[in-house]
């Protein structure tokens, strides 16, 4: 019995890891649910575009967002350039911008008659009438220039982290930069970007904003329609287990090329990267490189969609603003501090008992690889159960229906952002917590203190910068979030992210301007941060 | 005056299979017991074992009069024992005051007993310092005071000592040490360095493969070791593998009797001590050195026996080592050779 209450925060983690779990596990339950009509029809008729769709922008959303979070991250970590400490942080900014947001602006610049389309024509004597931005080809250009920070971020880390030592063996050796680039700084780094690869290859496949702005037939849009469209909760469920299936392969082709290459620096060749200076020419060509993803991923579409709002301004209805605001603040609000209630009782009963704990927690983990679509059917299925099932007793006993009490209401979407987002939390949490020593711990236990009194005494108290990190970004991935949102709202809630969309939808995209830029405000908060840790 | 701590028939099985069998252990108050023992060899297990950080498979633990591991289960926060860790573990959010104050209630007892504790330690006016600003001498001293203000009946020390500076982890040691027995607290602390379990316990115990393998006061432990790797362990030693003929084993420095009629090998243990000059003595058998090595106290002599063909090497202090080269003479005293079987 003893041990038991010696292990209680594990398995209050553990339990909390299954809660977390129970979504994945039942969509998992429809690889052997026959389908019904509508699954065949959808089998029949569109599954290979959606398949073929999601892996086009999957190859080349990986492909571009490497190849500019590389160099990027390559330039400003080995060399001198001018504005380089700006252009550093300023590489990051592309995050604040909700992907399905850089949809709408260039959508509208480049269409017949847009700004971009105009300026182009003016530039090339030619008349540029012909980029339909409707298309798969506009939304892999949105994914790299919105996603590419996530390879830069890893890149940049892994860059820094190599040994000078290896850079000047390779420089003895006679080896350009150049060489040395894909010799040395790509071999080398090669975990890292495939990380940031799997970043951008989760995002892309989770996407429903951009897919169903631009008209792009993929899984997550597929899921959403057979929900909405059809009402089928089997095909959608059926889908959200193909897309599982795809994610898992990928999850597997990472772990295939990262193999045995857990790249680890000898402590003894450890030495700072000196920087190398650029000449004036060169330096201004590498400032250009970097400059031309911030200046499409932040800069056009944030100052287009401020001149957007300002076009709009006298649109809005102050009090109907707030009111959106206000509830997708309280939505954001709630839902980050329930992921790092759980995060913080998973990471500290892993904490207290690895061994028992820990696999439980990096299942739970992996919500984030699951997309908002997937999570919302997962989420919806046991709830609706669950909710016949209480009105069913409530009829037989009460003769009084409840109606949908959790499907009905926040409850649901609030489950479904903590199976999204708690992954998110948890890394904050644990790289926070993983910092302390366990020593500290044991002092506390010896001193009298209980497992609850270490945790927020001492745990809490020195890991608050990472728990205030991890509430803040789950805050912001909640305000930008589209298809869980749609699928799970309840009746008469509205976000910030939905508005936007619905104008976009509607093409009143200065009406959408104003919700979009409150969400990138936000949104800079925690890259303000990021941006400090990397000055 | 303290209780004691008792441990009995303890053992505990490791994830790498290694184990801790059947230890019994009993430190009396008022003594500082040093556990001295290569790594692996389960000394810091005992300690986490005695503090409930892991639970042992079976046995009994009794810290003062009560029994927090047997019969009875009692969970770390309750088992009045303090610990000093290697890495001293302040809290580094906390004050040197609300570090000592950690396990107490804040009432008007609450600053006299810090300043008390701090007075104890040498380190009053320290109150309001972080752990950033004092070294690591100072904050090894509060967690010091950090586990004295609990009042524990048993005071754990993990290599309290390792972090520290060389040139003054001896001075801050005997410090502390000094403290603890003031406070007639109990103290086991964990080493793997002979010569500062030699200079701050009252009694050592060697551990070796998860089992005691010899224990007594340092002087002992010393002169008549009882096992081969404690004599290695506690101070400098020559070794050598003979095999007996009729009882006695023929060694270059003389016979030494080890009463058994059976023709088996011994490893013959030889400290410096056994090597001395006199220059009248008829004990004193001659030498041909071969070569030898400056080894500051002490020096290396290489010498050819037999035929010639073959040479043995030893420890003799440095002091004699004019004389012993001059005159090519050496006495050997068999008392601080200690003769045991291979098994």
């Amino acid at each position: 019995m003893f041990i038991f209450f010696k292990n209680s925060w594990a398995y209050l983690s553990i339990i909390l890891s299954l809660i977390v779990i129970l979504p994945i596990i039942i969509i998992l339950f429809f690889l052997f649910y026959s389908g019904n009509d509508t699954w065949t029809h959808l089998k029949d008729t569109v599954l290979t575009t959606y398949a073929i769709n999601s892996f086009i922008l999957l190859v080349f959303s990986a492909i571009g967002t490497l190849i500019i979070g590389t160099l990027s991250a390559w330039l400003v970590v080995m060399f001198i350039f001018p504005f380089k400490k700006y252009i550093e942080w300023l590489l990051v900014l592309p995050l604040a911008i909700p992907s399905y947001a850089l949809a709408y602006v260039y959508s509208d610049l480049l269409n017949y008659g847009g700004f971009l389309t105009t300026l182009l024509s003016f530039i090339f004597f030619t008349e540029f009438n012909t980029i339909n931005f409707y298309s798969i080809y506009g939304g892999i250009f949105v994914f790299i220039f919105s996603l590419y920070p996530y390879v830069y971020l890893l890149a940049r880390q892994a860059f820094i982290a190599q040994s000078g030592t290896y850079i000047e063996v390779a420089k003895v050796s006679g080896l350009s930069m150049l060489s040395i680039f894909y010799k040395v700084a790509i071999p080398l780094g090669r975990p890292a970007l495939i990380g940031g690869v799997m970043l951008v290859m989760m995002e892309t496949l989770a996407d429903f904003g951009v897919a169903d702005y631009l008209g792009i037939e993929t899984f997550t849009k597929g899921i959403y329609k057979a929900w909405f469209n059809l009402g089928d909760i089997v095909s959608a469920g059926k889908l959200s287990i193909i897309l599982l299936i795809f994610i898992s392969f990928i999850i597997s082709i990472e772990k295939f090329f990262r193999g045995k290459s857990e790249f680890t620096n000898d402590v003894r060749a450890l030495r700072n990267l000196k920087y190398n200076k650029l000449n004036t020419l060169i330096g201004i060509m590498a400032l250009v490189i970097c400059a031309i993803p911030v200046i499409i991923g932040f800069i056009i579409p944030f100052v287009t969609l401020i001149n957007w709002a300002i076009g709009n301004i006298n649109n809005i209805n102050i009090y109907n603003f707030f009111n959106l605001v206000f509830s997708s603040f309280m939505l954001a609000l709630v839902a980050s501090i329930i992921c790092i209630i759980f995060a913080i009782i998973i990471i500290y009963g892993v904490r207290t008992n690895k061994k028992i704990a820990s696999p439980f927690a990096r299942l739970a983990s992996l919500g984030y690889s699951i997309p908002g679509a997937v999570a919302a059917v997962g989420v919806l299925i046991p709830l609706a159960w669950l909710d016949n099932l209480i009105n069913s007793i409530s009829l037989s006993y009460f003769e009084t229906s409840f109606g949908l009490i959790l499907t009905g209401s926040w409850f649901a979407l609030l489950f479904a952002y903590l199976v999204r987002f708690l992954a998110l939390s948890m890394n904050s949490v644990e790289s926070s917590f993983i910092k302390i020593p366990k020593s500290l711990d044991y002092v506390a236990k010896v001193l009298g203190s209980s497992n609850s009194k270490i945790l927020t005494k001492v745990n809490a108290r020195i890991g608050f910068g990472g728990i205030s990190l991890g509430l803040l970004i789950v805050f912001v991935d909640v305000l930008k979030e589209l298809p869980a949102t749609m699928i799970l709202r309840p009746f008469g809630l509205n976000t910030l992210a939905i508005k936007a969309h619905e104008y976009a939808i509607d093409e009143r995209l200065g009406d959408a301007s104003i919700p979009l830029l409150a969400i990138i405000v936000v949104c800079l908060i925690p890259l303000y941060i990021l941006s400090r840790r990397i000055r | 005056m303290k209780n004691n701590l008792k441990i009995t028939n303890l053992s505990h099985k490791y994830k790498n299979g290694k184990s801790i069998k059947n230890l019994n252990l009993e430190i009396r108050s008022n003594e500082v017991v040093c556990i001295l023992g290569p790594s692996g060899s389960g000394k810091t297990t005992l300690l986490r074992l005695i503090a409930g950080f892991e639970d042992p498979n079976d046995g009994e633990i009794t810290v003062g009069k009560t029994i927090v591991f047997g019969s009875k289960y009692v969970p770390t926060e309750k088992r009045a024992i303090g610990m000093l860790f290697q890495d001293i573990a302040l809290f580094p959010h906390l004050s040197v005051k609300d570090n000592i104050g950690f396990s107490l209630a804040k009432n008007n007892k609450y600053m006299p007993t810090i300043k008390k504790l701090l007075k104890k330690i040498g380190l009053e006016g320290y109150e309001d310092r972080f752990s950033s600003s004092i070294s690591g001498g100072e904050q090894q001293r509060i967690a010091l005071a950090r586990a004295l203000a609990n009042n524990p009946d048993v005071m754990l020390l993990d290599e309290p000592f390792g972090s520290l500076d060389s040139s003054s982890k001896y001075d801050i040691a005997v410090d502390i040490i000094k403290v603890l027995k003031k406070s007639k607290t109990p103290t086991i602390m964990v080493s793997h360095d002979a010569q500062e379990a030699m200079r701050l316990a009252d009694r050592i115990i060697v551990m070796y493969d998860g089992g005691i393998i010899d224990e007594g006061i340092p002087k002992d432990l010393y002169s008549s070791p009882k096992h081969p790797f404690s004599a290695k362990l506690i101070g400098p030693t020559s070794s050598y593998i003979f095999k007996s003929k009729n009882g006695i084993l023929h060694t270059p420095f003389g016979n030494i009797d080890v009463k058994t009629s059976k023709n088996v090998e011994f490893e013959l243990i030889i400290r410096p001590e056994a090597f001395t000059y006199s220059k009248n003595s008829k004990k004193s058998f001659s030498i041909n050195i071969v070569k030898y090595r400056y080894l500051g106290l002490l020096t290396e002599i290489n010498i050819s026996v037999g035929k010639g063909n073959q040479s043995i090497k030893f420890l003799i202090f440095s002091n004699i080592l004019d004389k012993v080269l001059l005159n090519k003479k050496i006495l050997f005293n068999k008392e601080w050779a200690f003769v045991f079987p291979i098994k």
